[in-house]
């Protein structure tokens, strides 16, 4: 519950919009990869655990706390992806 | 691991120096510290239910491909968009009410609000689509994956919006503070679960062939 001064505020709304724009991007160019088959479906799915750390860490706000917290969410989504990745790759 | 890694307290941060370079300062979790273990446990259920998906899908991958090729990948886009666009405005609300600007959270809180609207609408667009393809729960394991994976999420999306739409009345009615919004940091922290669990969900019964 941290306070902030105007000027952090002001930093923070440039920092949140950046992000925004680059997981929309992220997501537009993904889809689009997908879609024609362009990438291997491990790629596809690395972004998607990439972008969700990226919303773990920006929108949370984990990147501000003990870095236990963001090391628990990395281990969560590379357990995830290492499981379906094995699924998607030992078939 | 030392006390702080708990903490829910606000924490002070220390005034800069100039010329000087400020130790990295550690906030606490945002939020009461509750939200993060029921956060825990909806990421551990996901976590099941995906892996459960994906090794489905290795025993049937032809049945699979056959059911994706169904599914509405453009409702799914723009529900993805919707999704990252709400979360986007709830840290904008959260940053709002840090700087003291408890109307401003609310507007944010209130833009999420619609945005999630849209998502409820679409995704029901998509239900109806489906039912009118004969998707069920019990017409193959594709179906029961795809529809508990989704409606599962969907109500969390609803039960989302429930928290902030009560969490929007309180902001609006000055209910937070920039020393006193644990609610605003909780609220915002389960909504970027929903957004977080959605993007993985999106990629993996969408888009993975």
């Amino acid at each position: 519950m941290t306070p902030i001064s105007r000027v952090g505020a002001f930093a923070a709304r440039h920092r949140l919009s950046a992000v925004w724009g680059l997981l929309c991007a992220l997501t537009l160019a993904g889809t689009q990869a997908a879609r024609l088959g362009a990438v291997p479906a491990l790629a596809v799915l690395a972004l998607a655990l990439a972008k969700a750390q990226i919303v773990a860490d920006q929108f949370m706000g984990l990147r501000r706390v003990h870095a236990l917290w963001r090391f628990l969410m990395l281990l969560y989504l590379s357990g995830v992806g290492a499981l379906v990745a094995y699924a998607f790759i030992s078939r | 691991m030392d006390s702080s890694t708990f903490a829910t307290r606000p924490l002070a941060l220390p005034a800069a120096r100039p010329g000087r370079r400020r130790a990295a300062v550690r906030e606490p979790l945002p939020g009461d510290l509750a939200i993060w273990f029921f956060i825990a446990a909806e990421l551990a259920v996901f976590g099941v239910l995906f892996a459960a998906y994906a090794f489905a899908r290795r025993a049937e991958p032809g049945l699979f491909a056959a059911g994706q090729a169904q599914l509405p990948l453009g409702i799914a886009l723009a529900n993805t968009l919707a999704l990252l666009t709400s979360s986007f405005a709830v840290a904008r609300a959260v940053e709002s009410v840090r700087a003291d600007r408890a109307r401003a959270c609310a507007r944010w809180l209130g833009a999420a609000l619609a945005l999630g609207l849209g998502f409820v609408a679409l995704k029901l667009v998509e239900f109806d689509r489906d039912a009118a393809h004969g998707f069920s729960l019990s017409r193959n394991l594709f179906d029961m994956f795809y529809l508990s994976l989704t409606v599962f999420h969907f109500m969390h999306v609803l039960m989302g919006m429930l928290i902030l739409g009560f969490v929007a009345i309180k902001a609006a009615r000055g209910g937070y503070s920039a020393r006193a919004h644990a609610g605003v940091e909780s609220a915002a922290s389960y909504w970027h679960m929903v957004d977080l669990l959605w993007i993985v969900l999106f990629a993996l019964v969408y888009l993975l062939h």
